[in-house]
């Protein structure tokens, strides 16, 4: 069967994944470099949390529950979309290797995903630790949360499909420019950072700022996520939201692959997909 | 001229203000990029402030965040700009050349380093002056010529960090690049980047202290945010040049037997390892 023979791909790219992420050292450093990193990121915010409790004597557990939540979900979306998009740029300008890729993968959009897969896995361990630590040491109370295993994970799969696909799109553009490959990768992962309910709701935004944020899916993904930690976190209407995580991740979905046929199309046209400039 | 300080000019000073020049060269020739590494720091810095808005934190945490994503990113720079510069020349195969030059590999870093203060410097004004004009974030310049003088003394005791990291680029290489990312967020977390160091329980204060961008950091803050002179300061600026002589000599130290080491395995111009 086909889908046998793609999904036999798909493995074989995330087994090249491991072997190229990890191949500087041995699996136990590796696994301890994944945590370490994302551990100290977390810390790093929990901290604001623990220093305004400190300035101002007050303990709020809720503020400490969305902070922490926030940056360690935003963790397991940013390291699949960075690992993706970096693909293009590390493979054409260091490895050189994106044009052999091409030639021996039948198709481009399913190698990057397979190789973005990797970093979703990857990204969710650290995210498990991290989730963990921080509501440990922030103080909130880890019997107070009751995970809805179903929701969970229908969301982690439907967070997968709409941020690889917003990174396939970005890694489509960054063919056009080894410069700005990357920056725009940070930029998006900035974006989302900033809009995305990571630190702070979407109302406390500046009004004239909202409708940006509306335009990505995270702010519906990162609602329902805390939802489906801890189901007396406070979310207006679960049902709706839901709605319209779905409806954003298919919207996502078909312009991935419209967007991705023409860039790769052009970039195919223009000689690109070859070209270094040392960057 | 002594033999001794006509080197120095000639072989040391004369290259690293050569490779200088082509650091802020690149790094400035396309004005769009310069846009970037402005927006790009801007946009974390916005995303805490208003983090702490949210929380309800007092008025002065917005220049502390201002400044410390300011002041990071020269840690940025020694990390990537002077390490990782390294590592990149190697797979590009400029590194054997720079090793076969005259000029001693210090010199070039020196230039590297220079050349990356110069243009972050750019960008680190910028990042302060649409942090004041867009959060209206209050400084007192009064303390100004102090907080220039805890930079200085900042950025020099880092070079001497950025020589002994350097070393790891040359002979681990990919290790060396995930070394240097593990650094990136503890070393962001002890500096205080967010929030002063002096909340830390007293252990931490002292681990603190032995990174100079953490001292530099808390000294600048105090300085141009809480008005303390050098009365208060002094202690700073103590460690900061104590730190400052300590660690040239051991970063070149640690580069010199790091090079060393690459060249009897036979490690300076293996790639991808």
């Amino acid at each position: 069967m086909d889908i046998v023979r793609w999904l036999t791909r798909f493995k074989a790219v995330v087994w090249l994944t491991w072997k190229e992420q990890s191949g500087w050292t041995k699996p136990p450093y590796y696994f301890g470099y994944i945590i370490i990193t994302p551990f100290f990121q977390l810390i790093l915010y929990a901290y604001m949390y623990i220093v305004i409790a400190f300035y101002s004597g007050l303990v709020n557990v809720e503020m400490a529950y969305y902070l922490v939540t926030g940056v360690s979900l935003y963790n397991f979306i940013g390291a699949g979309l960075y690992g993706l998009i970096w693909t293009v740029h590390s493979e054409r300008e260091h490895f050189r290797t994106l044009k052999y890729t091409y030639m021996a993968f039948p198709n481009l959009q399913l190698y990057l995903l397979s190789r973005g897969f990797f970093h979703y896995i990857t990204g969710a361990l650290s995210t498990l630790v991290m989730l963990l630590s921080g509501l440990i040491l922030t103080g909130v109370p880890l019997g107070t949360l009751s995970v809805k295993p179903m929701l969970l994970t229908i969301l982690i799969i439907l967070g997968f499909l709409w941020s690889s696909q917003l990174g396939i799109m970005v890694a489509g553009s960054s063919i056009f420019s080894s410069e700005y490959g990357p920056l725009i990768s940070e930029a998006v992962g900035g974006i989302l950072f900033l809009l995305g309910a990571v630190l702070y709701p979407i109302e406390s935004l500046p009004e004239y700022i909202r409708p940006f944020a509306d335009v990505f899916p995270m702010r519906e993904w990162m609602e329902l996520m805390r939802y489906a930690l801890n189901p007396a976190y406070n979310v207006a209407d679960p049902n709706q939201l839901l709605l319209q995580l779905v409806v954003k991740t298919i919207i996502y979905v078909i312009a991935a692959v419209i967007f991705f046929r023409f860039t790769e199309k052009l970039a195919r046209k223009k000689g690109l997909l070859e070209a270094t400039l040392h960057h | 001229m002594s033999n001794r300080l006509s080197w120095f000019i000639n072989r040391f000073l004369r290259p690293a203000f050569g490779r200088a020049y082509v650091r802020i060269k690149g790094g400035n020739r396309e004005p769009s990029w310069i846009l970037w590494e402005i927006l790009l720091p801007l946009i974390m810095i916005t995303s805490v402030i208003w983090a702490y808005e949210n929380m309800g934190a007092p008025e002065f945490f917005k220049g502390f965040v201002i400044i410390g994503g300011a002041m990071m990113s020269y840690w940025y720079n020694v990390l990537w700009g002077m390490g990782r510069t390294l590592y990149w020349e190697k797979e590009t195969g400029n590194l054997e050349v720079f090793l076969l030059s005259d000029a001693p590999l210090p010199s070039l870093l020196l230039g590297m380093a220079l050349g990356g203060m110069f243009n972050t410097t750019l960008r680190s004004i910028a990042v302060i002056i649409l942090g004041v004009v867009v959060f209206k974030a209050e400084f007192n310049v009064d303390y100004l010529p102090l907080a220039i003088l805890i930079f200085i003394l900042t950025l020099v005791a880092l070079y001497g960090v950025g020589l002994a990291l350097s070393g790891l680029h040359i002979v681990y290489g990919r290790m060396g690049v995930r070394i240097n990312e593990l650094l990136d967020e503890p070393i962001m977390f002890l500096s205080g980047q967010y929030y002063p160091i002096s909340t830390f329980p007293m252990a931490l204060q002292y681990i603190a202290g032995l990174i100079p961008l953490a001292v530099g950091l808390d000294g600048v803050r105090r300085a141009l945010l809480f008005s303390e002179g050098i009365d208060a300061l002094w202690l700073h600026v103590l460690v900061l040049f104590i730190l400052m002589i300590v660690f040239y000599p051991i970063g070149l130290r640690i580069l010199n037997k790091i090079v060393e080491r690459g060249r009897m395995d036979g490690r300076l111009i293996l790639r991808w390892i």
